[in-house]
């Protein structure tokens, strides 16, 4: 139900353009102070209702209902998920559907035959061909009180997209 | 056992064809019209396309919306509960916007697959929520038939449009000539209008 996996992504989420494993971080990587090579699996038979937080990177495969903040890490909605839930994250990779809103400070990936029905807000956003979305993009530079914030990525946008 | 009903019933990825890129005459003029107003909201009623939100943002730092009713539509269209000519709600987008509180539409070739009723409401509905000096730009054929597929587009560059299809439920494709289109924004004048040897035109049209 609950594993633990170390050193990168499960099975089936390290194809092409996948999150990058741990050793080899993006330019734009910087150090988490949380645990390194560590994922923790919810598996698809798993259905979960609530409030749901971690201080490490996250793979949903399973149903979950409610609402999911990750602090300065990877969540990851996989093929078979199912969720509903506004969710937080530094990097949110979409796989599978969910229905919400998402906040990433880093990134927000939406893979091919991945589906977000909901509001989407981080600096960087990318939409695979074949994904499903509906709702708004604000790709807006993090606030500067986060500690990841700190640099602009993806471009310089302009003031007006400031908040 | 499922926690949820799922609301969207198009979830299923679509079978895209190979692109093809259209340069368009018309397009400059909409991405024109953005990159001097503060703060724009576009609102995309196609199927999200991750150039197109990258597009207006770097280039009009824009707030793009997307609602994709071609997937209400083609819902309806396959509901196969539904009986043929029975009325339709009108088309719903998944956020209520406001009066004034967009800058930009992008129609692409939405209204061809409506009929006058839908496409009246709808017209109204965008009409209204379009700031003063904002844009609505669409494409509309100008015959009649039946198709059974959809075309995603996807903005490459102010006038690079990349056209892809995908399968849907064959269903009658509406035409509208210049003077209809207006009939349907009555609010709206004509910017630019562009006759396309797809037998279909393109408009850019304005609310003054």
């Amino acid at each position: 139900m609950w594993k633990r996996q170390e050193h990168g992504l499960p099975n089936g989420h390290t194809g092409s353009g996948s999150p990058t494993p741990r050793g080899t971080p993006e330019p734009n990587d910087r150090p988490t102070p949380a645990i390194h090579g560590a994922t923790v699996n919810i598996g698809q038979s798993v259905v979960m209702k609530g409030e749901l937080t971690g201080s490490e990177d996250l793979v949903i495969d399973g149903q979950v209902e409610g609402t999911i903040t990750l602090q300065n890490h990877l969540l990851t909605i996989g093929p078979s998920a199912k969720i509903k839930a506004n969710m937080s994250a530094k990097s949110v990779v979409v796989v599978g559907h969910a229905h919400g809103n998402i906040t990433a400070t880093d990134k927000i990936e939406i893979r091919e035959n991945g589906s977000v029905d909901g509001d989407i807000s981080a600096p960087r956003v990318t939409i695979a061909e074949g994904a499903h979305f509906r709702g708004s993009v604000d790709m807006q530079t993090p606030p500067p009180a986060e500690p990841a914030s700190q640099k602009t990525r993806g471009g310089n946008p302009s003031p007006t997209q400031r908040r | 056992m499922s926690l949820f009903t799922w609301s969207n019933p198009t979830l299923a990825t679509p079978a895209l064809s190979t692109a093809t890129t259209i340069r368009s005459k018309v397009f400059p003029a909409f991405v024109a019209s953005l990159v001097n107003r503060a703060g724009p909201v576009v609102l995309d009623l196609g199927p999200a396309v991750g150039t197109t939100v990258e597009f207006f943002r770097e280039r009009c730092a824009c707030k793009v919306q997307v609602e994709d009713l071609f997937a209400t539509v083609e819902a309806r269209a396959s509901d196969p509960n539904r009986e043929p000519g029975s009325p339709l709600p009108p088309l719903t987008t998944r956020q209520n916007y406001a009066p004034r509180s967009v800058d930009g539409v992008l129609c692409w070739d939405l209204f061809d697959y409506l009929n006058p009723e839908l496409a009246t409401q709808l017209a109204g509905s965008l009409s209204g929520v379009l700031r003063a000096g904002g844009v609505l730009h669409g494409r509309f054929s100008t015959i009649e038939h039946a198709v059974d597929h959809y075309t995603q587009f996807g903005v490459e560059d102010e006038d690079l449009i990349r056209c892809r299809t995908y399968p849907g439920t064959r269903t009658h494709r509406s035409a509208r000539a210049g003077r209809e289109v207006l009939k349907l924004f009555p609010r709206l004048e004509v910017v630019e209008l562009v006759l396309l040897q797809s037998q279909s035109h393109e408009m850019l049209l304005r609310r003054p």
